[in-house]
């Protein structure tokens, strides 16, 4: 166990400590058991005193948003000096452990999917005036694994309200403070007027955030690149070029296409051009996208260079190299597909090669 | 800035740095009292640290190392380290970047001083990461005086390198934040100092190389944590100009920084005449390797000079016996001046200042609290 509770501990009479999770960005994250009704929660504390300092506040500011893609918080309260939330358990783990460690890049149909759910939790979010602010891949929970079955964004540790003053000033000397929290992985999802004008920082940071993920997804790459030099593109919020085999096989080009266009809506530099949370709703909801199921398999074997077959735990599945997005497998290539009924195989599609 | 390619060109195992770095970790990790305050040796260095008023421990760590190489070359290191507080660990990612920036500049010694500096803060950032994964780091702000290669600063996060001329203070060191790299120091606003990049990040990591002004003579060094810097400027130039010496200023700024609510850990070093730095020192063991902290100081000592052993023997080496089987050798630490940093009349400064003037008499001859000897067969 790590962190300041062990298990079997009952906290408040009522939730007892089953495992350890994690650590979130500031905050323990634990599994537990809620003996009232007798469900497992996520049990969050924070790690030190500046988490504490903002751990009552994004707990009230979280709890205002309800919606099925966002995680919901279910309790708050503070015991011997210790802040505790409790929130809804998602069994699975992040974006970033869940897929981006595991694939180069998403095939579009994912990745229309995940920007829909999230454009519907980031929505749900903005309607009750809750802007975010720290979307980024370690943020949005995956359920399932590589299945993917849904999607719920976490964390809302730095959220705000709308119409609250959208910055605080730091008191003298407690600037030293914020050394507790590192901007590493946030800056690639940043928006610029975060970087540069902080106190005009509203609901599109969010819609830019979104767009920033859903370039990472589709590419492999992040769309201003890594490192401190981000700063100065991000600022510039020149738009980052889309690699050619996005578009360049039939069965993917229309989707990615569109994919494209809404993704650099996403990432203008002014702020006002950009999309509201309910028009990208509004906007995915047009977009056509299975919802199967994925699967993780070996090729088998390839012919022509051509085709070839999937083995996984059910008879194998054929696969054309043309349902393959990005890099082509080879024999013995671990892939992550969906699957359809065919006869005398099943068809994959789409194919795309694991890490 | 330098090319990935320029970090992984000279990049060396870090298995081989483990006979220093293992015993500095551990060095740099014993227990300490809250504050101390030195002058190093019969350099002209002081060299201070703080716990603060609210954290539980210090996590900065700062140091001096000294390589007699030859009878014509000495190399001196100077770093601090601010342990990231609320990361995980933040104590021990300080000691870890420390012990494996100091055991590479030892293991590297003969490289040019940029490799050597940029290899240093490689290693540390490889190592630290390899044990903490990105959830702990440290900020890593350092300068090498080599008699024979001259002067050259490294530095990442917002630990700080100012360089002080006529009782001015000039950051030669650009902050790792957002402010920092926009150039912008007039509005503190939560996000906008966060740490863009530290020593554990892994994947990444771009430390800026400082080259200091070459004017004759070479500028006073004062190197800080973020615990004394959130001071104002013009302020630390009052407390400095006005000091009658080096560890006294730099105790004073700890000082100051404690009134105005002591937040944080703070740590600062000041070298003065660092032209003195870059002559050979004269009448030195060859081979000595010296390390001082706030605290104490240790010395290294090998069969060879790293010049004849080039310090590529590392794998012959041995250490003769575990530290811990060894019998304990006296322990004779120069005591650091705590009363200093408790007494706030200026009364107090001068007893005290004599008091230090004693102290590195006895630092001359204590007995080194850690002697390791190295058989490079």
């Amino acid at each position: 166990m790590t962190g300041p509770l062990n298990v079997n501990e009952v906290i408040d009479g009522r939730y007892q400590i089953k495992s350890y999770i994690d650590k979130g960005g500031m905050q323990y994250v634990y599994k537990a058991n809620d003996l009232i009704l007798k469900r497992l929660i996520a049990l969050k504390t924070p790690q030190n005193p500046s988490a504490e300092k903002r751990f009552n506040r994004s707990a009230i500011v979280a709890a205002k948003v309800n919606h099925p893609n966002v995680a919901k918080t279910l309790d708050y309260f503070e015991i011997d000096n210790r802040q505790y939330l409790i929130e809804e358990l998602i069994e699975g783990g992040d974006l970033e452990k869940i897929i981006l460690q595991k694939v180069k890049y998403v095939d579009p149909y994912l990745v229309a999917k995940i920007f829909h759910y999230l454009a519907k939790g980031v929505a749900a979010s903005h309607h009750v005036g809750v802007i975010h602010r720290d979307l980024k891949p370690t943020n949005v929970m995956v359920l399932s694994g590589l299945h993917v079955n849904s999607i719920k964004i976490t964390d809302f540790g730095i959220a705000k309200m709308a119409e609250e003053e959208l910055v605080e000033a730091i008191e003298d000397g407690e600037a030293t403070i914020s050394k507790s929290r590192t901007v590493v992985g946030a800056l690639p999802y940043m928006a610029p007027e975060v970087i540069s004008t902080p106190r005009e920082v509203s609901f599109p940071a969010d819609i830019w955030s979104l767009g920033a993920m859903m370039f990472e997804l589709l590419t492999g790459n992040k769309p201003f690149g890594t490192g401190l030099i981000v700063i100065h593109k991000i600022i510039e919020a020149i738009p980052p070029e889309f690699p050619s085999f996005i578009t360049n096989k039939a069965q993917f080009s229309y989707l990615s296409k569109k994919l494209i266009e809404l993704i650099l809506s996403c990432l203008q530099k002014d702020a006002a051009t950009r999309p509201t949370a309910d028009q990208l709703v509004e906007h995915c909801g047009t977009l056509c996208y299975p919802t199967t199921e994925r699967y993780v398999g070996t090729v088998k074997e390839i012919r022509y260079n051509s085709w070839g077959f999937i083995s996984n735990d059910e008879p194998d599945v054929f696969f054309n190299l043309d349902s393959v997005y990005g890099e082509n497998p080879v024999n013995g290539s671990n892939v992550w597909f969906s699957k359809f009924p065919g006869d005398p195989n099943w068809r994959a599609h789409p194919v795309v090669c694991l890490k | 800035m330098h090319s990935k390619q320029l970090v992984f060109d000279f990049h060396v195992n870090i298995m081989t740095l483990a006979p220093y770095q293992q015993n500095l970790y551990n060095w740099f990790m014993r227990k300490a009292t809250n504050s101390a305050v030195r002058r190093v040796a019969e350099l002209p260095i002081a060299i201070a640290t703080d716990i603060g008023l609210v954290r539980p421990e210090n996590q900065d760590r700062s140091a001096i190392l000294r390589i007699q190489l030859t009878a014509n070359r000495s190399s001196i290191v100077v770093v601090l380290c601010d342990g990231m507080g609320g990361m995980s660990d933040g104590a021990e990612c300080a000691c870890l970047a420390i012990a494996t920036f100091l055991s590479s500049c030892i293991q590297n010694v003969n490289l040019p001083l940029q490799k050597r500096l940029v290899s240093a803060v490689t290693n540390a950032n490889d190592l630290v990461f390899a044990k903490y994964n990105g959830r702990g780091g440290a900020t890593l702000s350092a300068f090498i005086a080599d008699s024979q290669d001259g002067i050259l600063g490294i530095n990442v996060g917002d630990s700080r390198i100012y360089s002080i001329e006529n009782n001015k203070l000039s950051q030669i060191t650009v902050d790792d934040t957002i402010l920092g790299q926009l150039g912008q120091t007039n509005e503190n606003i939560h996000g906008q100092n966060e740490l863009l990049q530290y020593v554990g990040m892994g994947q990444g990591i771009d430390p800026h190389v400082i080259a200091f002004p070459k004017d004759s003579p070479l500028p006073n060094i004062l190197l800080t944590s973020d615990g004394i810097h959130f001071l104002d400027k013009q302020t630390m130039e009052l407390v400095i100009k006005h000091s009658p010496d080096t560890a006294i200023a730099v105790r004073r700024l700890i000082e100051l920084a404690k009134w105005c609510g002591g937040h944080d850990n703070a740590s600062g070093i000041i070298a003065t005449n660092l032209s003195s730095l870059l002559i050979p020192r004269l009448n030195a063991n060859l081979g000595d390797i010296e390390v001082w902290d706030a605290f104490g100081e240790v010395q290294l000592v090998s069969f060879q000079p790293p010049c004849l052993t080039g310090f590529k023997n590392e794998r012959k080496m041995e250490i003769k016996a575990p530290i811990e089987n060894k019998p304990k050798p006296t322990r004779k630490r120069t005591p650091p001046n705590q009363d200093l940093l408790h007494k706030k009349t200026i009364a107090l400064e001068k007893k005290n200042s004599k008091k230090d003037e004693k102290n590195q008499a006895e630092t001359k001859k204590s007995i080194p609290q850690l002697q390791i000897d190295f058989d490079a067969n």
